[in-house]
């Protein structure tokens, strides 16, 4: 801990703490790479998955697993840290009690220990969950993964029937797309790297790479499995967006009408019909998409400076509809 | 600034305010001091009880578009630029554009949804997500465009 500052160790007792419905086990890795289409390569960090055997400081996906959770459950989410680093997690658009939060000067940040978050989310929807520990940097280098929250089972659909939210639209197929920007000028940091003072950037995001749910969106991710989607004439498509960079985007969606249906773990009153959406840093929109005919659509997300609201790039990713 | 006025390039921020202050963490000196403090200044402070519905306006006065994080309750979007929205959306990050943008929202003070044990009272941030702006002179997190959210 000696080059870090403002910073707030600690892993208590989790307040009220029962037996969770879920539990979730995160370690951390910072030793990831993130390989681009043109060759080049940087440094990535995330959380890793206990459960699923990876390492409690090496060895992570990129995004971090994801998380998925049914309305009205109670969820543990164990996080482990060792004493060299600092680390935390925030369930975006969770709102859970003070302790549970994540964010470290109005609690702590998890070091030498394990924490466990104790949350029981109310609302299906899409959310994404990060480390709020010296955030610009620890959310550039991709310590973040999705949290998806699903309805509880109506007892009147037939098994295996899946909705956005409780009475909401039913789907067949899912993506998830959490749409980034790279700046490899930040990816050669320390974890607490600026917050005893001194410039080290981090005001100053000039990305050079644009991706997709941790794919190069170049060309990688127009056939990558798990971005792109592959459906059925019939099929209905919901289309989870997150907009995980700091620069407004705008997502289109190639000719596409869609129909938005909730936005941050929300249902909208009246669902809306677009074929483009302008958002902003940790924005969600759900989309439901039903092709009327067979064919492949370009998805274009454009990353707009926050200033000068110029392209900055694009990342593309393909709807395929046999 | 006149709304429309070209951006000049060469302008990059090194701080971020709210209300003339930025956030001073715990343990930074003039942390708690509300003439110096944007997590305690009284004219960015959300201070309430549960019940306590408030009117937040914000306004971009500066060359950035930002995206406007409230902890514990999602907002209720009622306003964008100077015209009502056709319905209300309920969000957590609502954006606030460059070129003097402004939106209105409730934040409705209602018991945090996702606690368990369920609470009513606590301590959360109010924050830009676009997080350059959470920061000073290229470094210093936390020392930002940020504000507290009181649950009394």
């Amino acid at each position: 801990m000696n080059n870090a500052c403002y910073v707030y160790p600690g892993a208590p007792a989790t307040p009220g703490r029962v037996t969770p419905d879920v539990r979730f086990r995160r370690g951390i890795y910072m030793d990831g790479s993130m390989r681009f289409d043109d060759g080049n390569s940087v440094t990535i960090w995330g959380f890793t998955d206990l459960a699923a055997g990876q390492g409690q400081m090496s060895g992570g996906s990129f995004p971090s697993p994801a998380m998925r959770v049914t309305e009205g459950q109670i969820v543990h989410t164990e996080l482990t840290v060792n004493a060299m680093w600092m680390h935390t997690i925030h369930h975006h658009g969770i709102e859970p009690s003070q302790e549970n939060d994540g964010v470290g000067h109005f609690s702590w940040g998890v070091t030498d220990g394990t924490y466990t978050y104790q949350w029981r989310p109310k609302h299906a929807g899409t959310y994404f969950y990060h480390c709020p520990t010296n955030t610009p940097l620890h959310a550039e280098m991709g310590i973040y993964g999705g949290l998806i929250v699903d309805p509880a089972p109506n007892p009147n659909d037939p098994v295996g029937t899946k909705r956005a939210f409780a009475n909401g639209p039913i789907y067949d197929v899912e993506a998830i797309w959490a749409a980034d920007e790279i700046d490899p000028a930040w990816h050669n940091l320390q974890w607490a790297a600026g917050t005893c003072g001194g410039d080290v950037g981090l005001n100053n995001l000039n990305p050079k790479y644009f991706i997709i749910t941790g794919v190069d969106g170049a060309n990688s991710a127009l056939t990558a499995p798990g971005v792109a989607v592959n459906m059925k004439l019939g099929q209905t498509l919901l289309a989870r967006y997150i907009c995980a960079g700091f620069h407004p985007q705008k997502i289109d969606f190639g000719g596409l009408t869609v129909s938005v249906v909730a936005s941050d773990g929300r249902p909208l009153p009246v669902a809306w019909q677009t074929q483009a959406i302008e958002a902003h840093s940790a924005e969600r929109y759900d989309c439901i998409i039903k092709p009327t005919t067979t064919g492949t659509w370009t998805v274009t997300v454009q990353f707009l400076h926050w200033r000068t609201g110029a392209v900055m790039g694009t990342a593309r990713t393909r709807i395929n509809v046999t | 600034m006149q709304n429309g006025t070209a951006i000049p390039t060469s302008f990059t921020p090194r701080y971020f305010t709210i209300n003339g202050l930025t956030s001073l963490p715990p343990g930074a000196p003039g942390h708690g001091d509300p003439t110096r403090d944007a997590l305690a200044d009284p004219r960015s402070q959300l201070s309430g009880y549960v019940g306590d519905r408030t009117l937040v306006r914000m306004l971009n006065a500066g060359m950035c578009s930002h995206a406007m994080h409230v902890h514990a309750n999602h907002m209720e979007w009622l306003t964008d630029r100077g015209s009502v929205r056709p319905s209300i959306w309920k969000k957590d990050t609502i954006q606030v554009r460059n070129k003097l943008g402004k939106i209105d929202a409730i934040f409705p003070f209602e018991a945090p949804p996702d606690a368990y044990p369920p609470v009513t009272k606590g301590y959360f941030p109010m924050h830009l997500h676009d997080e350059m702006s959470q920061t000073a002179g290229g470094g210093l997190y936390q020392f930002g465009s940020a504000t507290e959210i009181v649950f009394k």
